[in-house]
């Protein structure tokens, strides 16, 4: 089943500056790829026109889920993260006065996950678990993956 | 805390991730860390794009490299053809 991205033609404003000009890119299912580029140059503006955080001025944007094809122009961010695609923005965008196993819990809270709160939240510790090398002191290896830390605070 | 960040993520079960500079700031045995998780996740079918700059994690994540320079894109291919790129080169690079 494919996991894609297309974007066709994507031109973006923050108000009467052009930040995207007629960008196209694929994304294939079962790809790793990287945007590269100084900053100031579009690659967060177009990954949250992905999100529907930006709506772009003009173009496509279209993911195959699952094999199921949706297009993202229009949709709310909601939306956006209940089909299955999820942003880590850049910047620390955690909540800080929450738990570690709190904060895991608002991720694992989409419409879909839902059913299986229990299950995507040991998935996720079991992610940090395995994390090779991780130093014990790390904040997010101690707390996220040692049960006993699972209600440390998140910073 | 990126770690975290990613957990989280992954936590809402995606079958695509976009992670935004998710490894700026840490040591090179964090980021080579991060890599192998990546590298993990994308192994179980996940799709994932990144936007990064620390170019050891560039290269060996990576199967395909996308250049955006003043809102369009300069370059897309196998990474070690789009660093070679003159244009790429002279963009982002500075050579």
């Amino acid at each position: 089943m494919g996991n894609s991205l297309s974007i066709e033609k994507i031109d973006a404003a923050y108000g009467a500056v052009r930040v995207l000009e007629d960008v196209s890119l694929k994304v294939n299912s079962g790809e790793t790829v990287v945007l590269l580029g100084t900053n100031g140059n579009g690659k967060s503006t177009l990954m949250k026109c992905v999100m529907g955080i930006v709506r772009p001025r003009a173009g496509a944007i279209v993911v195959e889920i699952d094999g199921e094809r949706y297009d993202l122009i229009g949709r709310s961010t909601e939306q956006i993260v209940d089909l299955g695609i999820a942003l880590v923005p850049e910047g620390r965008r955690l909540f800080p006065r929450l738990t570690v196993e709190e904060n895991l819990l608002l991720g694992a809270f989409r419409h879909k996950a839902r059913t299986a709160l229990k299950s995507n939240l040991i998935s996720a510790s079991n992610a940090s678990r395995d994390w090779p090398s991780a130093a014990p002191s790390s904040p997010a290896r101690s707390a996220a993956a040692n049960s006993r830390c699972s209600r440390s605070r998140a910073h | 805390m990126r770690k975290l960040e990613l957990a989280r993520a992954m936590a809402a079960e995606p079958k695509l991730l976009i992670a935004d500079e998710s490894m700026a700031g840490l040591s090179q045995s964090e980021v080579d860390d991060i890599v192998t998780l990546l590298i993990r996740l994308n192994e179980h079918g996940i799709t994932i794009v990144l936007i990064e700059h620390i170019m050891r994690a560039v290269m060996r994540f990576s199967q395909r490299l996308i250049v955006l320079v003043s809102g369009k894109k300069i370059a897309d291919g196998r990474p070690e053809a789009v660093i070679r790129d003159p244009e790429v080169e002279r963009a982002y690079l500075g050579q």
